[in-house]
């Protein structure tokens, strides 16, 4: 043996030995944490998750009831071969989320709400439900082609909304299903369904490789201890490394009382409390309300509102604010602060004059004047708890302009947090006339198709409900709104397709409200819950006479 | 496949074994030599083919027309039937190249001037602009009478798509990887110590730098608008040592994959955030493909020999944005190119007025080479930004994020980007301070093989553990 693959021998015995001495190191001190097991378990369940509408799926299969689409769209072939066969009358519905999603429910109670099983229930319809989230024009019509040909449906239902109406995309899941037949797969009520999972049949050697990597991927994760639990250590890592996960202090710990509702204008982020329950109603300096935060964690925790635009700009503000702890360790911030937008487009945050003393303190009020070397066009107002763990209230904010010395109101919305949220604001779609005649067209071509199927009873455009009222709509050019409808109903009729249009037929009540992203507390203008599922579903048996 | 997946491992191992062993028992050296070019071939077609097989067609289309046109290059004995069978093999390639990576491009700027809304729906080969390079200069290098032409039609088809190097370089140049193929490999001629390290040391850069920085830089080049000036400067930061440690780090594995085979691949970075000008960052950044510039573009426009100076800088300019278009189908990547071609020559005038005026006392030199590696970072990070961005809207709000000192929300630097940052950092100064040159242009090793065995172990200990969940696609595949 070379010399050279001597030491190479020798440096392969000191790698493996330092790699078993450092893993079993951090995984021994891991394990000895006593949150180790709470972060194990968290792992799993992600890991659960991630496979839950694959589960789902096979669960379904193994039932006979499939009759929608848990997937998204991912294993739509593996859903057109194993439907649930039955005989009689059935109504195939096909359109975007709004026919799948129930908002704001326990999910494993939503399925029975969705629309299509409520027909089914309240009628002797057998309904499937072939609606995926997103779904475009396109799409609808190769999942409504197959969906017939695999269902042999007596009736087909598709939704439309401008908005799915407007992009052409197909995914690559449906554009592959576009060549296959499913005629071949319907099967008799008593013959068995396929219950074996269908695996997906790829090019040489793209099969192949997909097997081999499943072989090895197993026997890594079951013969590697290290690797197998890396998400929760390295979870654990992360969070010990930046200090979190800290344990609650005594005098911190206490109930919070849950409102039904939340502070008009201001919402809060990165906290263990959300808006309604970060609405303390108990303390307050003034009045009986005030802004909350419970840090557990040295996580970036704040309460904010929106840009607030100066009728005329000013370099110079008042502002000040109360606030009171308990329990706050060393911050790195633990203030009030703006983000104050000047005229040339450029930013600045200030807190300067406007932190508070950490620990434990009754009502401590801070109050500054500061003048900046530009004008300022917007402020948006910030209450913050950065980096430090504890509970603090805030109240009577405020921030006054001031022009030509002259001190200006408080522009602040709700700066004593007494108002309840009364409006909120919602997401609205606008399209220009190149939208508004693309969306048009691809109506058109599913009325073409919905009228050249040759199902028992004529089939079904349906226009979905949105969130309307007499002043907001999603849809706010509502001119060009109600003339899509005319012009739709007009060639449906032409055409011979039912058209049903629920555009207006649900309440405020009946909408979601976006927990996540930059819509977050906005109205979720499309989607519904539970009670909108069933009376759409009433609506639909009515119109149809089902 | 790529080279930080289990698929990878299996595949390697099984072409390992069958070279060394099925293969290497062979007595015969001429039909040893026959049968490992064609294993190490079809190695090749399938590890192209685990990404989209039908391309594997593409790749054999031009093998055939580059293999031919070299022959008929040789042969002839005209200038013009020379000629004409090199731009046979120029268009070819390039006209690949053009329609798969600059169609959409091109129709897209036509777009923009005309108001038309023409598009192609095509999808860009991986690797494409990695082997047309390599196919073109190997009938170049014949053209020029620098190399015959191989007479094996298999060696040369080897030399266009040898797995190791086929999709993201480093760009090998036939009169460096063809005589290769020539000898058989030894197997007791491994030098197990350079690949293992390569290799390893690839993986720590892809995986555990590259794939977890990215997270601080697209969050930012995603929504410009919603950082400030310190969370910008982090982005931009985290993004310059993602590009260099996943390009590096693929550039790196693939020199350990040769190795274990016997094969030497040029090194395609060398330290290069150590640069105290932006020549010599060329110098050390994507070494393959800046002397394939220089070799193939830079010289044949008259390179720096030419009667006036104007002309010098304009081939360095051609040579920096059309280096620039190679990465991308983007203006973004013209204005990258031409930023660094502008600097070049910015360079090159400031080097021939003052700088070798200058003379410094110890620590005026040190300031001086202090300040100068700032400045050139600084651009180097900037011009990141075009790279990485998808409009010039974005660049433009990043830069001004940066620049503007708009305050960030952001008040805390997060640990693992300072723990990321770090490790490069000190990456840098122990590859320069203790990395010692193998053999005779064999490539880098530590000094101490025991403190090498221990750093295996830890980068294995930090590859399982620190591995992104997610396998992020390299980067460059997309070049």
């Amino acid at each position: 043996m070379k010399k050279e693959h001597r030491i190479f021998l020798i440096q392969t015995v000191i790698a493996v030995a330092l790699f078993i001495g450092l893993s079993f190191t951090i995984k021994s001190i891991f394990m000895s944490d006593p949150k180790a097991q709470s972060y194990l378990e968290f792992n799993e369940g992600i890991k659960k998750m991630a496979s839950s509408t694959t589960i789902l799926t096979d669960s379904l299969i193994a039932q006979n009831d499939l009759t929608f689409d848990p997937t998204s769209g991912k294993l739509m072939d593996k859903v057109l071969k194993n439907l649930k066969q039955t005989e009689g009358n059935k109504l195939l519905i096909v359109g975007s989320s709004q026919m799948r999603v129930v908002q704001g429910e326990d999910i494993q109670d939503a399925y029975q709400n969705l629309v299509s099983r409520k027909i089914a229930a309240l009628t002797n319809y057998n309904t499937y439900n072939l609606s995926i989230g997103g779904m475009k024009t396109p799409e609808k019509l190769i999942i409504a082609k197959k969906g017939i040909e695999a269902t042999q449906a007596t009736r087909l239902l598709i939704s439309v909304t401008p908005w799915d109406c407007l992009a052409d995309d197909v995914r690559p899941s449906i554009k592959k299903i576009e060549s296959k037949n499913y005629q071949s797969k319907v099967k008799k009520l008593t013959e068995k369904v396929d219950e074996t999972p269908t695996v997906e049949s790829k090019p040489f050697p793209l099969n192949i490789n997909d097997n081999i990597t499943a072989v090895v991927d197993e026997a890594v994760t079951e013969n590697i201890d290290i690797y197998n639990k890396r998400a929760a250590i390295k979870r654990w890592l992360n969070a010990e490394i930046i200090g979190t996960l800290l344990e609650i202090k005594e005098g911190v710990k206490k109930e919070t009382i849950v409102n039904s509702s939340s502070p008009q204008y201001w919402r809060t982020l990165n906290q263990k409390l959300d808006n309604k329950s970060g609405w303390d109603q108990s303390i307050a300096k003034t009045g009986s309300k005030s802004l909350k935060i419970t840090n557990e964690n040295a996580t970036s925790a704040k309460w904010l509102g929106d840009n607030i635009i100066l009728e005329k700009p000013t370099d110079t503000f008042e502002f000040e604010g109360w606030s009171k702890a308990e329990g706050v360790s060393k911050a790195k911030l633990y203030c009030i602060d703006f983000q104050v937008i000047f005229e040339d487009g450029t930013s600045k945050w200030h807190y300067k004059g406007l932190t508070f003393k950490k620990g434990t303190h009754d009502w401590e009020k801070v109050k500054t004047r500061v003048r900046f070397d530009k004008k300022v066009k917007a402020i948006k107002p910030h209450v913050l708890l950065y980096g430090a763990f504890g509970t603090v209230w805030f109240d009577d904010l405020v921030a006054k302009p001031v022009y030509d010395d002259k001190v200006g109101e408080n522009i602040l919305p709700n700066p004593s947090f007494e108002e309840e949220l009364k409006e909120r604001p919602h997401v609205s779609y606008t399209y220009n006339d190149a939208e508004w005649k693309r969306i048009q067209e691809n109506m058109f071509s599913v009325i073409d198709f919905l009228s050249t199927q040759k199902t028992a009873q004529p089939n079904v455009l349906l226009f979905t409900p949105f969130w309307h009222d007499k002043e907001k709509t999603a849809y706010p050019q509502k001119k060009k709104y109600n003339a899509l409808v005319a012009t739709i109903q007009q060639y449906c009729k032409e055409k011979n397709v039912v058209f049903v249009n629920a555009s207006y037929i649900l309440t405020k009540d009946n909408f979601g409200i976006y927990t996540k992203g930059s819509v977050r507390d906005k109205i979720d203008v499309l989607h519904f819950n539970a009670d909108a599922h069933e009376k759409l579903a009433k609506y639909i048996i009515k119109e149809l006479n089902l | 496949m790529i080279f930080s997946t289990s698929l990878f491992l299996v595949f390697f191992t099984i072409v390992f074994a069958v070279y060394w062993f099925v293969l290497g028992s062979i007595k015969d050296e001429d039909t040893k030599l026959k049968a490992r070019i064609i294993f190490l071939l079809l190695a090749s077609y399938y590890f192209y083919m685990s990404w989209n097989p039908i391309f594997i067609l593409l790749i054999l289309f031009s093998t055939v027309v580059d293999y031919i046109a070299g022959k008929k290059i040789h042969q002839s004995s005209s200038k013009k039937q020379k000629r004409l069978f090199l731009i046979i093999s120029l268009v070819t390639n390039l006209g690949f190249l053009a329609y798969f990576k600059y169609v959409n491009f091109f129709l897209g700027t036509v777009n923009d001037v005309a108001g038309t809304n023409f598009f192609v729906d095509v999808i860009l080969p991986v690797g494409i602009s990695f082997y047309t390079f390599q196919s073109m200069c190997y009938t170049i290098d014949i053209y020029y009478g620098k190399m015959k032409p191989s007479k094996d039609f298999f060696e040369f088809s080897l030399y266009v798509t040898f797995f190791p190097q086929l999709v993201a370089g480093p760009i090998v140049r036939a009169i460096d990887f063809i005589p290769q193929l020539k000898v058989n490999q030894r197997f007791k001629d491994i030098n197990f110590q350079l690949a293992a390290n390569y290799f390893l040391l690839g993986l720590v850069k892809k995986v555990v730098i590259a794939d977890n920085i990215a997270k601080f830089s697209d969050p930012l080049f995603a929504n410009p608008d919603q950082y400030g000036t310190l969370s910008s400067w982090i982005g931009v930061m985290s993004y310059s040592i993602q590009i260099y440690c996943d390009f590096s780090g693929y550039s790196d594995m693939a020199i350990g994959v040769a190795a274990l085979l016997g094969f030497r691949l040029m090194e395609n970075f060398n330290m290069p955030y150590n640069a105290t000008n932006i020549t010599v960052f060329w110098r050390k950044w994507h070494i393959s493909l800046s002397t394939w510039l220089r070799d193939y573009l830079f010289i044949p426009l008259g390179g720096s020999r030419v009667s006036k100076k104007i002309f010098y800088y304009r081939n360095l300019m051609l040579t920096m944005l059309l280096g620039g278009l190679w990465h991308g189908a983007s203006w973004n990547f013209v204005v990258w190119g031409g930023l660094h071609g502008a600097a070049l020559i910015i360079h090159k005038l400031y080097k021939t007025k003052y700088s070798d005026n200058f003379k410094f006392s110890k620590f005026g030199t040190s300031l001086y080479t202090v300040s100068a590696w700032v400045l050139t970072m600084i651009f180097v990070m900037v011009t990141w930004v075009f790279f990485r961005a998808q409009t010039f809207g974005d660049a433009a709000q990043v830069l001004q994020n940066m620049f503007t000192f708009q305050e960030s929300i952001n008040y805390r630097i997060p640990i693992a980007f300072i723990a990321l940052f770090g490790i490069t950092v000190i990456g840098h100064f122990f590859g320069t301070k203790y990395y010692k040159e193998v053999e005779e242009n064999q490539g880098h090793m530590f000094s101490n093989p025991y403190l090498q065995g221990a750093l295996f172990g830890l980068a294995i200990f930090l590859v399982l553990l620190f591995g992104s969940d997610d396998n992020q696609a390299f980067i460059y595949f997309q070049f």
